[in-house]
């Protein structure tokens, strides 16, 4: 299962990464290059995933896999979000520093000493990778600004653009592909937080539950509905108006 | 405004207030048949989506004030063997 999983959340990872990425070459827009990104780096992190259960520990997977897999890929997809909704101006600035945090992370990830051991110390089994096995300090304690930031932004931003449509009643493949976003953006830190306190195979269920309710949400979001969307007037019965 | 005027000075109380509803939904039927009334269409979604998605939306706001608590439980090292 600790390979497996981990496997077929890569795959679809790199399968939507690869969509995202394709309609970014035709449409352009920074979000959906930031988003397909994001989508690769979520790949990685599931690929040293699959490579750990596999073949079991090697230093230079581990250090990938938090690098891209703990510490960039939610920062990466709000990064994205942060394009489509906020002002380009801010979003540059933003990203600058999520450029030259990333650096520093993957700086320090690289340097950092380990020691697969203490994954299987704490409340950990050892059968899934754990930031754990990272003895340096100060490494560990980057993780929770860059997911804050991703999860604020990502779902924030997703949920933000539902509750818009949803005001206005408009574009309901969007209202629900943004809600699906929203969830699929979640599961993964709450895996993270179940992973923290013990519960075996959280982390990577949820990473693959995550992906494919992103895929689908993303799919759902640019697919319109044949859905009637009604036009009631206040003092008049209600006419179905076909709006998609 | 004539018709108010004449209906407050000649009726009762009681009449006049009848006379002034009934001119005032007499207004309201003009306007009714006005193509520039104020009347705002409302869009809907279908009946289903209509109850499920304030209901999703609250769901996923409840489930990002729960993860922030976990996030800050952690943090304060309040579960001993999971902090950062």
């Amino acid at each position: 299962m600790n390979t497996w999983l981990p496997l077929i959340s890569s795959i679809v990872s790199f399968v939507f990464a690869a969509l995202i990425l394709r309609r970014y070459v035709v449409r352009r827009g920074l979000h959906l290059l930031l988003w397909g990104i994001g989508m690769v780096f979520y790949g990685i992190g599931g690929l040293c995933e699959a490579l750990f259960g596999l073949f079991g520990w090697n230093a230079f997977v581990f250090r990938l896999w938090y690098l891209f897999g703990a510490i960039l890929v939610a920062a990466w997809l709000g990064q994205g979000t942060v394009y489509l909704l906020a002002k380009r101006r801010w979003a540059n600035v933003l990203m600058a520093l999520l450029a030259a945090a990333s650096l520093y992370a993957a700086f320090r990830v690289f340097a950092a000493e380990l020691d697969p051991g203490l994954m299987t110390s704490s409340v950990h089994t050892g059968s899934e990778l754990s930031g754990h096995a990272i003895v340096t300090s100060g490494v560990r304690s980057l993780t929770p600004f860059f997911n804050i930031y991703g999860t604020v932004t990502l779902v924030g931003g997703a949920l933000y653009s539902a509750w818009i449509f949803w005001r206005k009643r408009v574009l309901l493949h969007r209202t629900i592909g943004n809600i699906l976003i929203a969830v699929g953006a979640i599961l993964p830190a709450f895996g993270g937080a179940f992973s923290r306190f013990g519960i075996g195979g959280a982390l990577y269920i949820s990473e693959l539950l995550g992906a494919i309710l992103l895929f689908i949400g993303f799919l759902r979001a640019i697919t319109p509905m044949g859905e009637p969307i009604q036009v009631v007037e206040d003092r008049a019965g209600p006419k179905p108006m076909e709006v998609a | 405004m004539f018709r108010v005027l004449f209906l407050c000075g000649c009726l009762p109380t009681r009449r006049y207030s009848l006379a002034q509803e009934a001119l005032i939904h007499r207004r309201s039927d003009l306007s009714m048949s006005d193509p520039k009334r104020d009347v705002t269409p409302k869009r809907r979604y279908p009946p289903v989506y209509e109850r499920a998605i304030p209901l999703a939306l609250g769901v996923v706001v409840v489930l990002i004030v729960v993860l922030l608590l976990v996030v800050v439980v952690v943090l304060l090292g309040l579960f001993p063997g999971v902090g950062w």
